[in-house]
């Protein structure tokens, strides 16, 4: 269908290169048929081998890694053309685990040796890392973190527990965060250690998957300093904001794209359903908001690369507002518009139902990102 | 918290040189101690207009970018945009007759793009000096979303066109002395074939012009009757017949005419922001998340227009998408003032304080905190919904011009 291309927002040439190659990529290598394999319990393995592939072949873990660390060193708004592509085919890979999460932290560390120790491997898609901060399901501000950290003769132990680890299930190493007595810190964790135990739960979208982490006194390595747990994974946080909703920008695009393709199609009293003016007027509604969001991901994405900080929070809360809002809006409309054959779980419909509103949980609701913003204009309440 | 500037796109220092020279500009001409067109008190801010209208005019700013010489300042589409967001976060309006917005904002564009070299030669600098003062004559009692349905006729007779019909709703049109008006000019014609897009002096027998008031209760628009009203055979744009696609070009400037549309936004939002401290709601969970709402959607907008400009700077003019942006301003419009009345509380019923100091759009800086004020703003919420092709016809447009969804089934054959 033309619209998306016609009615897309300029981009440069660099960007609509790189958006086009990932776009085959991935309509060879992960289409939904295949998506929904990967996803059960036995496409674990190919899972892996997939991500490998996009990353040796795309270079997507590295994208925006410096090049000393085996990366490619490219904008944020790279990063943002690629997450939503991934949004549109909802490819069940670590993407966000490893490298908007775990590379973003490690980054934003300023930890050279720790990023040494471990960019690579993750960069190739050998090594699958994750993050793992907050434990409560609104606690966005980490404010009740109970996983402790001790530190004796200069060696790191963990203990506590991690819901929701996105990607734990592959990853071999999770940055966890922990209060020790000299203040928060983030602890590189071997996800292979046998003191560390996984609890894979169901999870609504199944092409996320996550699980439990229990960490019971687990010899860990100090990323960072000491006291400065908190400070990454908040900076982190603000950087996987634009990122997940730059993704669903993606859910939102192909969700739309599927039900005009739909309005366009059916026929019902003797009519193309989306020559009735209440569908219409409802896909109308849903381009315009996409198009916000995709004019205000790229605008935040510009803000990162400006590396204007105050700016770049302020994107990035209203990113993941708008993101979180808008996916499911239309993500709703698209089962809406498909009738019947939309509730099915044949329909692809559901799968993006899905992955919106999972996604507009994770990293806080509209309601929660909001607040931030009015606290940027009002200051905090009490 | 206020909007800043653009920084990202306009990069070069050269455009940073401009920004300066705007800025001084604002400095010379703008009285001590200017807080903003809003602040000024009615007939102050008359005498206020008129010699900075004059200045407009003396350094092109008025139609930055026309060639200069037909009186505007050959700006660039980059430097267009410093010199409206910053005499709109100065307060300084663009614009000073009632009628500049129609001229400027639709016939000026519309003779650049469709007229003649003597067509541009002769309306264009009188525009700019003030001597044509312009309405935009479309609507009728019987073709308002339907426009092209209309009934005006008009008749060549000899070297003039002899105009009959009825329009309706011109806004400022009783300020105006000329009208810019589709007719019909050939009975025979498929209905869009049969318009044309004439250019008529309203100072003439044959011509009534009466004003209407609106809801806000000012006379903010007019109606206009022409009977056997003339002008001149060259006064036309585009051939006969091609009116239609002249005005669809104009509809297209005037659903894209957002340029800073973001900055006023965000000076109605300082205001709320000062307003909701002052009726002690800053610990409102439920204002707070409307307030944010609306701080978000005002980014939303700027976003959206950065990219608009992009498309622009690479060449496309306003398409369908310009419906896009109509849709989220004036949806917008409607619930920041609906927060503004509901900051007012009880205030809001009663009309306190100074008025605004606008007709249209959102309010300048400067404009008081009032219940008056917002009132006025609340109350003109629900007209942007309506002109320039209410929200339905928006939305039909990006349904089937963008998303290409099929039309709805019309009745066959048009009005003969
Ligand atoms: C403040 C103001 C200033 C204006 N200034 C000017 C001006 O300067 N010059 C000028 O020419 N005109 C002007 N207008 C007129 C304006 O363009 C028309 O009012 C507008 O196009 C709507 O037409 P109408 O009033 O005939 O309403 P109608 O066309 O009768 O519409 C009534 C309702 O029906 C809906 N509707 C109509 N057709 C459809 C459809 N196909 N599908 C779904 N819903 C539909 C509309 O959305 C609306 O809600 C102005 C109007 C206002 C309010």
């Amino acid at each position: 269908m033309s619209w998306p291309a016609d009615a897309e927002l300029v981009e440069d040439q660099d960007h609509a290169d790189f958006r086009s190659s990932v776009r085959s990529f991935l309509a060879q290598h992960a289409p939904t048929r295949r998506v929904r394999q990967l996803c059960d319990d036995a496409g674990r393995v190919e899972r892996s081998a997939l991500w490998r592939q996009l990353c040796t072949e795309l270079g997507v873990a590295g994208l925006c890694v410096p090049e000393e660390f085996g990366g490619q060193g490219a904008p944020a708004s790279y990063q943002v053309v690629l997450l939503e592509e991934l949004g549109r085919t909802l490819a069940p890979v670590p993407m966000f685990a490893s490298t908007v999460l775990a590379t973003t932290a490690l980054l934003e560390s300023g930890d050279a040796e720790a990023c040494k120790r471990w960019l690579p491997a993750m960069v190739r898609g050998e090594r699958v890392a994750t993050m793992a901060a907050g434990e409560r399901p609104h606690d966005w501000d980490l404010r009740s973190v109970t996983t402790t950290a001790t530190c004796l003769g200069g060696r790191w132990r963990v203990t506590g527990s991690k819901p929701w680890v996105v990607d734990g299930d592959n990853a071999t190493l999770a940055l966890v965060l922990a209060d020790s007595a000299d203040g928060s810190v983030l602890l590189a964790v071997d996800l292979d250690d046998e003191a560390v135990r996984r609890e894979v739960s169901a999870t609504l979208d199944p092409t996320r998957p996550a699980v439990t982490i229990h960490v019971d006194d687990v010899v860990a390595d100090l990323v960072g300093g000491v006291g400065e747990g908190r400070r990454i994974v908040d900076a982190t946080m603000r950087r996987a904001a634009v990122a997940l909703a730059a993704e669903q920008l993606g859910v939102a695009t192909r969700a739309l794209e599927m039900a005009v393709e739909q309005a366009k199609t059916r026929v019902q009293f003797g009519r193309a359903i989306g020559s009735f003016q209440s569908l219409k007027h409802l896909l109308a509604d849903c381009y315009v908001e996409v198009e916000g969001l995709r004019a205000s991901v790229r605008h935040a994405a510009q803000a990162l690369d400006d590396g204007d900080p105050a700016q770049a929070t302020l994107l990035a809360h209203l990113c993941k507002a708008v993101g979180s809002d808008v996916a499911l809006d239309v993500a709703g409309a698209s089962i809406q518009v498909h009738g019947g054959i939309g509730f099915t779980w044949e329909h692809d419909a559901h799968l993006y139902f899905k992955r919106a509103t999972v996604s507009r949980q994770w990293l806080g609701t509209p309601a929660y990102h909001r607040d931030k913003v009015a606290a940027l204009m009002l200051g905090a309440t009490a | 918290m206020t909007t800043e500037a653009v920084s990202s796109e306009a990069g070069p220092a050269r455009l940073d040189e401009f920004r300066g020279q705007v800025l001084e500009f604002l400095a010379d001409n703008l009285p001590d101690g200017f807080r903003g067109v809003g602040a000024l008190a009615g007939d102050v801010r008359e005498a206020f207009l008129g010699p900075w209208r004059d200045a407009l005019v003396r350094t092109g700013y008025i139609a930055p970018e026309w060639p200069v010489e037909y009186g505007g300042a050959g700006l660039t589409q980059q430097q267009r945009i410093v010199l409206d967001e910053e005499s709109a976060r100065a307060g300084a309006p663009l614009w000073a007759l009632p009628t500049d917005p129609i001229g400027f904002g639709l016939l000026g564009s519309i003779v650049l793009l469709w007229g003649t070299p003597e067509q541009k030669q002769h309306f264009l600098p009188a525009l700019v000096s003030g001597e044509h003062r312009w309405a935009q004559g479309f609507s009728e009692p019987e073709a308002g979303s339907d426009l092209f349905n209309l009934r005006t006729r008009a008749v060549l007779d000899g070297d003039e066109w002899v105009v009959d019909g009825h329009k309706i709703w011109q806004t400022q049109g009783h300020k105006a002395n000329w009208i810019f008006l589709l007719a019909r000019t050939d009975p025979a014609a498929r209905n869009r074939d049969a318009l044309s897009f004439l250019l008529v002096p309203l100072d003439q027998p044959g011509v009534v012009v009466t004003p209407i008031r609106s809801m806000t209760g000012e006379e903010e628009f007019a109606e206009v009757r022409l009977e056997g009203a003339r002008t001149s055979a060259a006064n036309i744009l585009g051939a006969p017949g091609q009116g239609a696609q002249v005005a669809l070009s104009l509809l297209g400037f005037e659903r894209s005419a957002f340029g800073a549309a973001h900055v006023h936004y965000g000076s109605e939002l300082d205001r709320l922001v000062v307003l909701t401290r002052e009726q002690g709601l800053e610990d409102d969970p439920g204002i707070r998340q409307r307030l944010a709402d609306a701080r978000i959607k005002i980014e939303v907008m700027k976003a959206m227009s950065f990219q608009a400009r992009k498309r622009a700077a690479a060449g496309s003019s306003p398409g369908p998408e310009s419906s896009v942006f109509k849709l989220y301003q004036t949806t917008f419009d409607l619930t920041l003032t609906e927060l503004a009345m509901d900051l007012l509380g009880m205030g809001a019923t009663i009309t306190t304080g100074q008025p605004s100091a606008t007709v249209l759009g959102p309010d300048p800086v400067g404009t008081p905190n009032s219940s008056a004020a917002w009132q006025s703003a609340y109350l003109r919420s629900r007209a942007a919904v309506i002109y320039g092709g209410s929200s339905q016809i928006q939305r039909n447009t990006i349904g089937e011009q963008v998303l290409g969804l099929p039309r709805e089934p019309r009745p066959t054959g048009g009005r003969a």
